[in-house]
């Protein structure tokens, strides 16, 4: 498989405290990737470096073929095609789940091609099919503040799948959802491999199980572990720093 | 349901100010045509901040400066029709600047109005959004930025009259003719129908949505690949060109224009509209700066000065009760929860 995202000695350092130490990742296109680690591992900040949000100390990014270090988030956005689920739903509160949506809808992001312009209607007829993906046809016209936190994750989804990127980013898509939500979820996020490439943080174990295919252990801001889920439960670096305790992960949930 | 039904009831209440302005003049009441006609400028003025506030939460509190660049241009040019004007020759002008020269013939002088404050707000937009200036930072800024241009105003006595600022001037005419009251009316009114329909237009465009993406949260929208800097910048300008605007036809309807129509005060005056109309909607926008300004007129007569106080707590029951606006309690179509808890969230 062809390697789509590569990190060479990534790191990060915040006045002095070093989040992330020499880490290096490739990820194949189409795979998806979970990584996991305890609290303070460095998880969200690998994902920041990637998609632009921290410029990093040292190292560099490298995405399907070009050195994306320390772009911008709109360019590694719009022209490498890397989107990005936040950790707890990262919205457009006071817009309806459909315009949420659309703002999400790709080829219409310069002045230009939105000045008086309804944007492409190709992908607006998208958002219909989206709204049935995630359950959220019913409430297209709600604000997105006036959704529980379940949907408010699915929304957030679903602004990804409308955003169509190679890769998409999740941190801790799962995060405060109930066991059930928890399992649609997985559902959802199965359903997009094939067509992108995943990366995803997460905590809950449980999750981690139905959906992964290999896993990255971060601890303390290095790659502990890296490999195939089973091998990974059974190395005992990782259940030392991690899976301690019943795999719900050392410091609990975020 | 029918399509009818999906029209939000903000429109309506758009007609029905526009049905109202349309109409007026028929009444033969001269002075207040007269009054209502200054008034549907600074409806220009509000529609101008809508965009920049309302929409993309930029809270401009020098927006005055782009209305008096408009303004006084149109000043300066009415009042050199027939060479050096007698405020200038006072300062011992002799001999008209090339510059003033040049925007003396009147179709020189609305594009420089429009042209001048679109390109100072693109390239201040340049400056500030780009070096990622934004939230109240860039309401500091703008602030500092009326305070600055209003004694500029004040500092170049003989190209502006000083503090007393510049008078005298002819009223409306378009194409060199002189218009009557009536024609003067209708030239102001059929150009506010003409930027409310541009600010719809554009508002309901993808631009318009982008926005209102930018206000809710702008950083999120990076990641979907828009550089909110650029649109930013982009609605700065056109902005700028709205409130230019505004300021050209404001000089011949009101026949005289001076420091304070350009600086903090008129600038707070159209946040204050908006506060009380209601932000995002441009209905609002119109509501608030036609109900402040007529009732501001009828109760100045009453309590003189002291209308003002009843301004200020006015404005504070809004914001207590209403955070976003008279038109923030409207009902929004398709909504299930109340707005009013729609808006208090908001806020």
């Amino acid at each position: 498989m062809r390697e789509i995202l590569r990190t060479e000695n990534l790191s990060a350092c915040f006045s002095g405290f070093r989040a992330l130490d020499r880490v290096n990742l490739s990820v194949a296109e189409g795979e998806l990737r979970v990584v996991i680690g305890p609290n303070g591992a460095g998880k969200t900040t690998l994902m920041d470096l990637i998609t632009g949000r921290t410029k990093p100390s040292g190292g560099k990014v490298f995405f399907d073929g070009h050195d994306i270090t320390g772009k911008p988030p709109f360019e590694i956005a719009a022209r490498y095609g890397i989107g990005r689920k936040f950790q707890g739903p990262n919205l457009f509160e006071n817009m309806t789940v459909r315009e949420n949506l659309e703002l999400a809808a790709p080829g219409g992001n310069t002045v230009p091609s939105t000045f008086f312009r309804r944007g492409p209607a190709r992908l607006r007829r998208g958002a219909e099919e989206i709204l049935g993906k995630i359950g959220l046809s019913e409430k297209e016209n709600l604000l997105a503040c006036e959704l529980s936190h379940g949907e408010r994750q699915w929304l957030e989804i679903g602004m990804l799948m409308m955003q169509n990127p190679k890769m998409m980013i999740l941190d801790e898509p799962t995060a405060g959802m109930t066991a059930e939500e928890t399992r649609l979820t997985g559902r959802m996020i199965r359903r997009l491999l094939g067509d992108h490439t995943v990366l995803v943080v997460e905590h809950d174990m449980d999750f981690v199980r139905q959906v992964a295919q290999t896993v990255t252990v971060l601890h303390l801001g290095r790659v502990l572990a890296e490999g195939p889920l089973e091998q990974i439960e059974r190395d005992p670096r990782v259940v030392r720093v991690y899976l301690k305790s019943g795999g719900k992960g050392g410091e609990g949930r975020a | 349901m029918t399509r009818f039904a999906k029209i939000p009831a903000a429109r309506y209440l758009d007609l029905a100010l526009f049905l109202a302005l349309g109409l007026f003049p028929l009444t033969g009441l001269m002075f207040y045509t007269q009054l209502l006609q200054k008034y549907m400028v600074f409806l220009i003025f509000a529609y101008s901040l809508d965009l920049l506030w309302g929409y993309a939460g930029l809270m401009d509190l020098g927006h005055a400066v782009l209305f008096g660049m408009g303004g006084y241009l149109m000043a300066l040019s009415l009042s050199a029709r027939s060479g050096v004007p007698e405020f200038m020759a006072r300062y011992g002008v002799e001999q008209l600047p090339a510059w003033l020269a040049a925007i003396v013939p009147e179709p020189a002088a609305v594009l420089a109005g429009i042209l001048v404050p679109a390109l100072f707000a693109g390239l201040l937009g340049r400056f500030l959004f780009f070096s990622r200036v934004g939230g109240v930072f860039f309401s500091v800024i703008t602030l500092a930025l009326a305070q600055a241009f209003n004694l500029f105003i004040q500092s170049q006595q003989e190209y502006t009259g000083g503090f007393n600022g510049i008078g005298g001037l002819p009223g409306l005419s378009l194409f060199g003719r002189p218009l009557t009251l009536a024609q003067g009316y209708y030239l102001v009114f059929g150009l506010v129908l003409l930027v409310y329909a541009f600010c719809r237009g554009l508002t309901a465009s993808r631009f318009g949505l982008v926005l209102r993406g930018i206000r809710e949260n702008g950083a999120r929208l990076e990641f979907l690949g828009y550089d909110q800097a650029r649109f930013k910048t982009a609605v700065f300008a056109v902005s700028g060109a709205l409130a230019g605007l505004a300021g050209v036809l404001y000089a011949p309807v009101n026949g005289m224009i001076a420091p304070n129509d350009v600086g903090m005060e008129f600038s707070t005056a159209a946040v204050v509209w908006l506060a009380i109309g209601g932000r995002g909607s441009l209905t609002g926008a119109a509501l608030g700066a036609m109900l402040v300004n007529v009732l501001g007129n009828a109760l100045s007569e009453q309590f003189g000065a002291y209308w003002q106080l009843l301004l200020g707590a006015a404005l504070l029951a809004v914001v207590f009760f209403a955070p976003q606006g008279i038109t923030g309690v409207l009902p929004r179509p398709g909504a299930r929860s109340s707005p009013g808890k729609a808006a208090g969230k908001r806020a």
